[in-house]
């Protein structure tokens, strides 16, 4: 059982911050097992990924994701954020973070070399799809681990500025110059691979003609 | 936008994939084909990396609660540390208050000392104030008298007298009459106060372990929890 939360402060937690998981995290502080375990099946997903992405190792990932887990859950108490799915993607984040360092400290070799081992994804459409995948997920696997970790969270998980600002403890300019430099080096990666022959000829299609760039606005609604 | 209108740089470029444009910069990708075809390209990377496959999840994550991990309760000066650093205070200042008042004010022996007038004045009172005429009690001997060593005779009673005179005066309440007639209620008073002084003492010593003590290491440990 969770300690005696007060009520208003539970009330608080429940209608305050607009989370659309504040009632989960209230319920889940008050001992309801059941709630957080909806907290969990809501995010494991993404942890996971975010976590294997990040490490490019399934069991680390595996280790991190339940390690997160059970951080947020004996730490319920002390949450203050305004979300719960950044605050558990900090705290896997900083896991991994760790797991790199020791991975880097034992293999000497540093954290922007930490060889790629990919694992199997859920097998593509295609071939030409697949090479596209691996293409990209080589070169997301070379960028520097707190450009990485931007690119997944705001363009792999589609997750806002702010929230990717909360979940790696930065501010948001950070974020933006961050993503900005991420971006330009994938651009440069993916150039000089020709497993992103497919994503150039769409580049190539869209500067054809296809799209319009006053339709910026269509293409950020997502 | 005119031709010469200076080209968006990569960084901007970059962040136009996820952000809404000004119209300046909306206005120069319709206008500039070579910034039009970065920007696609940059567009076409996030849309590439939007849309991929998640790694499969090895396992249900909820097993972590099935393992019969409880969470630690809230300790009780965790949640009234507030309240309790308030208490501190207060009593931490007026601990301090009576200290510091005890040690400047003078203590009883000193009071008395004050209080009691210098041997001089004594005897000066002493030879105003005491009657000498007759039938007002005696005759007071010289000291040099009685250090002769008066032989003890019809003059004894009178010597005897002259000690006795003080008796016969009507009571005259000294200082030294003062304190013996106030030293009990002084000395609970001061046993009290030296009760609250220790009282004081003990609740700042508690206040400053549970309100500030423990309630840091507990923050520092939640800290290396989280990180």
């Amino acid at each position: 059982m969770f300690g005696t939360v007060p009520a208003g402060e539970e009330q608080q937690l429940a209608m305050g911050t607009g989370d659309p998981d504040s009632t989960l995290v209230a319920a889940a502080r008050a001992g309801d097992h059941d709630a957080f375990a909806e907290l969990v099946r809501r995010y494991q997903r993404l942890v996971y990924a975010v976590s294997y992405r990040l490490l490019r190792d399934q069991s680390l990932a595996e280790d991190v994701t339940q390690d997160a887990f059970l951080r947020a859950y004996l730490s319920l108490d002390r949450f203050r954020g305004t979300s719960f799915r950044a605050w558990v993607l900090r705290i896997a984040h900083n896991a991994a973070l760790d797991q790199l360092r020791s991975l880097a400290r034992h293999r000497h070799v540093p954290l922007e070399a930490v060889p790629e081992r990919p694992e199997p994804f859920n097998p593509p459409a295609s071939v030409e799809h697949q090479g596209l995948v691996a293409a990209l997920e080589a070169a997301i696997a070379v960028l520097p681990p707190d450009q990485r970790a931007v690119v997944l969270l705001a363009d792999v998980e589609g997750l806002p500025y702010e929230e990717v600002a909360e979940a790696l403890a930065i501010p948001l300019g950070t974020v933006k110059s961050r993503l900005a430099r991420a971006r330009m080096r994938l651009r440069a990666l993916l150039e000089a691979d020709p497993r992103a022959r497919e994503l150039l000829e769409l580049s190539g299609r869209l500067a054809s003609g296809e799209s319009d760039p006053r339709d910026l606005a269509t293409w950020t609604q997502e | 936008m005119t031709r010469e209108a200076p080209h968006l740089n990569e960084e901007q470029l970059a962040l136009l994939a996820s952000e809404v444009p000004n119209p300046l910069a909306e206005e120069h990708l319709v206008s500039c084909e070579r910034c039009r075809r970065r920007w696609q390209q940059y567009v076409a990377i996030r849309e590439a990396m939007r849309a991929l496959p998640s790694p499969a999840l090895p396992r249900d994550f909820t097993f972590v609660l099935e393992r019969g991990v409880t969470p630690p309760s809230i300790p009780w000066w965790w949640r009234h540390r507030f309240s309790i650093r308030v208490g501190t205070l207060l009593a931490a200042t007026l601990l301090v208050m009576l200290l510091s008042t005890a040690l400047v004010l003078p203590g009883p022996s000193e009071k008395r000392a004050l209080e009691q007038p210098a041997p001089t004045a004594i005897a000066v009172l002493s030879s105003q104030e005491t009657p000498t005429g007759p039938g007002a009690g005696g005759e007071v001997l010289p000291p040099s008298a009685a250090l002769e060593g008066t032989p003890m005779g019809e003059d004894t009673a009178t010597s005897v007298s002259a000690f006795a005179a003080p008796a016969e005066t009507p009571s005259r309440v000294t200082p030294e009459h003062e304190q013996e007639v106030i030293q009990p209620t002084g000395g609970f008073s001061r046993l009290g106060l030296l009760s609250f002084t220790v009282l004081l003492g003990i609740i700042t010593l508690f206040g400053l372990i549970f309100g500030f003590a423990l309630p840091m290491i507990h923050r520092i440990r939640s800290k290396n929890v989280l990180q």
